[in-house]
């Protein structure tokens, strides 16, 4: 039989150092922790009471220390002489738990703040072209470390000539464009304002002027989703040449051929740069059965160069690449349309899903 | 240990009850406890069916609440600061949780908040009065679909994963369809899918590629931002409104697998505008669309108006234009919902920041 302890000796405070270790253990309450969160805590049922195990359920709780009024939703289960308890989302980082029994304080918790030795980083902006055009549509952000979602409006500016901010210049998306491990995020500028003739496009002009400087920035505040802050902020300037109304063309690109036998690169000349991640997954080789060659694509020179480099050596005959039309250039054009259309001059436009360029492999 | 043996039997008995009732088929059976990694819309389906939009799994579950109970008399609902008692309930702080989508059961009443906390996990909760609770997912049976499934989206990186992720920006049940909206990650386009519920082994989906003529002179795709049906001269239309502000009808006969619809841009509501969210109110023989903004006040629309209006937008205008519309004195409306025919409830953001859930009625509707 467990007998219920001197309360106010049982009175302690955890502190976890060490955020990588899978259950920290300082007197006798720890924390769990799974992938770096402080997914639920554990508590010697010795510590609490001689009771039946739901009457413990009922008489356990946790609260913020700061607000001391409710009590955290989450889940208790008794696996072995502990109580687990699981709240709906992980404790947050830096606050103070307090651990109630019978309306009374046993123990206080501090979930220690993430390691700040290890902070995010905005690695690379897409595109990466000093020159891009007036109708630029997006532009990709490439973290370190997955970010916290939502507020991206709050820490990415445009200035104009590095002093005047462009106001209502990118797209309020909620949800944002993220990719599932939620380090690249897209950013639109304001399709309304680009597309010609829309009331937006009308009144604030196009945000992006030819012949002008501009300076995306993105502040150090924005934090990732263990709440550390970016280690700087960032800038990066480009410049705004003629609007771009032409859709790519593979039959416009310059082929470097390999020759038969080897497995030196083919390599794909655009003749102007293209979405970096769409190239990604828009362009294959195939033979002349149409089969994939299986091979792998690097991306350069500011995302107009494509190097494929195949496993097994080239064969002599006919190839081609494969392009799925939705690929698309800086300004949002696709080889099917353009972002967008003059029907009073294209009144219709293809509708293919796959354009091919064929090539042939000499020996 | 009796009371776990009961437990055991009671749980194999719904298991054969269950099995009776819901044959399992290859993509029909309701498994148990949906793994939900987002949480980008909700939407309630009949019988207290809820849908919900995971645009990061890019699927939308479809989650049994078991919350049937009818109440036809709903009572208003306030509670202020509601950001905070939840983000106090989830013992955080407030800056670290968004509240996603909201949803009232049209059966129970019962309101459904979605909320993501800054580390990204979502969390789907219920507000009765003054308690704030969580769904015992884990528990709850479902069945689910996965967006994305075309062969041209199944590109991966050369780390295995995928590439094209679509965001679901709305979602919205009429007629046994499921009607998703959706955001691609990598092009400005729509996505559009009406999938039959409850969902089968084969997807009769339909993929709508939609376009929006801005005066007459230029076509452009959209992706659609928030929708609502309606019913306009016995005429049922899905009413989307889109990312650049226009609102748009298309009637539901032509939304068909693989059709290519062009809609009928009915209105301009004006510019430096994103709508937020929208719904259909009926009341008596007239019924109305509300829709929430970015930076416009709610604005309300008579569908008899809409229905009126037999044209698209084809001159230029300044300002906004097309079918008439009410500002209602509410702006910085983060999410609306009907509770029933003469009460919306809204959740706003005031002035001094604080975020308030209330219930708006005759008097400010």
């Amino acid at each position: 039989m467990i007998r219920l302890g001197n309360l106010p000796s049982l009175i302690f405070f955890v502190l976890c150092l060490f955020s990588s270790c899978v259950e920290n253990k300082t007197g006798e309450i720890s924390i769990i922790w799974k992938d770096d969160r402080a997914n639920a805590i554990s508590v010697p049922i010795s510590s609490l009471a001689e009771l039946p195990i739901d009457s413990l359920r009922n008489l356990f709780e946790v609260r913020l220390e700061t607000r001391n009024t409710s009590s955290i939703l989450g889940e208790q289960n008794i696996v072995g002489n502990k109580l687990i308890f699981e709240p709906v989302i992980p404790f947050s980082r830096g606050l103070t738990y307090q651990i109630i029994f019978r309306n009374m304080q046993i123990a206080k918790i501090k979930i220690p703040p993430a390691d700040t030795n290890n902070l995010p980083a905005l690695i690379k902006i897409y595109p990466t072209r000093y020159e891009l055009p007036e109708n630029l549509i997006k532009v990709y952000l490439e973290f370190s470390h997955p970010m916290r979602e939502g507020e991206s409006q709050k820490y990415i500016t445009l200035l104009s000539n590095q002093k005047d901010t462009i106001a209502d210049v990118f797209l309020n998306l909620q949800p944002e464009l993220w990719n599932e491990q939620r380090t690249i995020l897209t950013v639109w500028l304001d399709p309304g304002r680009i597309k010609r003739d829309l009331i937006p496009n009308e009144q604030m002009g196009n945000p992006l002027k030819k012949g002008e400087l501009y300076t995306l920035s993105v502040s150090s505040k924005w934090q990732d989703t263990r709440g550390l802050p970016l280690a700087q902020s960032y800038a990066r300037q480009f410049s705004v040449i003629s609007r771009d109304s032409i859709s790519p063309d593979p039959k416009r690109w310059i082929l470097d051929l390999p020759g038969a036998g080897t497995t030196h690169p083919l390599v794909i000349n655009m003749d102007e740069s293209l979405d970096y991640f769409l190239l990604q997954e828009t362009i294959r080789v195939v033979d002349e059965n149409k089969k994939s060659i299986p091979g792998s694509f690097s991306i350069s020179a500011e995302e107009s160069k494509l190097i494929f480099i195949p496993i097994n050596p080239w064969s002599v005959g006919g190839h081609a690449l494969q392009v799925a039309s939705y690929l698309e250039d800086l300004a949002g054009n696709n080889l099917n349309r353009v972002f967008d259309r003059d029907i009073t001059t294209t009144p219709s436009m293809p509708d293919e899903r796959n354009y091919e360029r064929p090539f042939v492999i000499k020996r | 240990m009796k009371k776990t043996y009961f437990y055991l039997v009671a749980a194999v008995a719904g298991l054969f009850l269950f099995a009776a009732t819901t044959p399992p088929s290859e993509n029909n059976s309701m498994l148990v406890g949906p793994e939900i990694k987002s949480i980008s819309s909700l939407s309630f389906g009949p019988d207290g069916i809820l849908f919900v939009g995971d645009s990061k799994s890019a699927t939308v579950f479809a989650v049994n609440t078991k919350d049937i109970k009818q109440n036809k008399k709903p009572a208003a609902v306030e509670m202020k600061n509601i950001d905070q008692k939840i983000a106090a309930a989830l013992g955080t702080e407030v800056t670290n949780i968004t509240i996603v989508d909201m949803a009232v059961n049209p059966l129970s009443k019962k309101i459904y908040l979605a909320v993501q906390n800054s580390d990204g996990t979502p969390v789907l909760l219920t507000l009765t009065g003054d308690k704030i609770e969580a769904v015992p997912v884990k528990d709850l049976r479902y069945t689910s679909v996965v967006l994305n499934n075309a062969p041209a989206e199944d590109a991966k990186d050369h780390r295995g994963r995928p590439l094209r992720i679509s965001s679901i920006s709305d979602l919205g049940y009429m007629d046994g369809k499921l009607m998703v909206s959706g955001l691609s990650n990598h092009e400005f386009s729509s996505s559009f899918k009406s999938i039959p519920y409850p969902f089968t082994s084969k997807q009769d989906e339909s993929t709508l590629e939609i376009y929006h003529a801005a005066h007459g002179k230029y076509e452009t795709s959209a992706p659609i931002r928030t929708f609502t049906t309606a019913e306009i001269n016995g005429k049922k239309y899905l009413v989307a409104s889109y990312t650049c502000t226009p609102l748009v009808l298309f009637s539901l006969d032509e939304l068909k697998p693989g059709a290519h619809v062009k809609g009928r841009t009915v209105a301009e509501m004006g510019s430096g505008n994103s709508p937020i969210d929208m719904i259909t109110l009926t009341a008596g023989n007239e019924s109305f669309l509300m829709m929430a903004n970015t930076k416009h006040p709610v604005a309300k629309v008579n569908y008899k108006n809409i229905g009126a209006f037999e044209g698209t937008l084809t001159e230029p205008v300044k300002g906004t234009a097309g079918v008439n519309f009410t500002a209602l004195p509410m702006t910085n409306v983060l999410q609306l919902d009907k509770l029933d025919n003469t009460q919306v409830l809204v959740l706003q953001k005031k002035t001094n920041g604080d975020v308030d859930l209330w219930t708006a009625n005759d008097t400010n509707l």
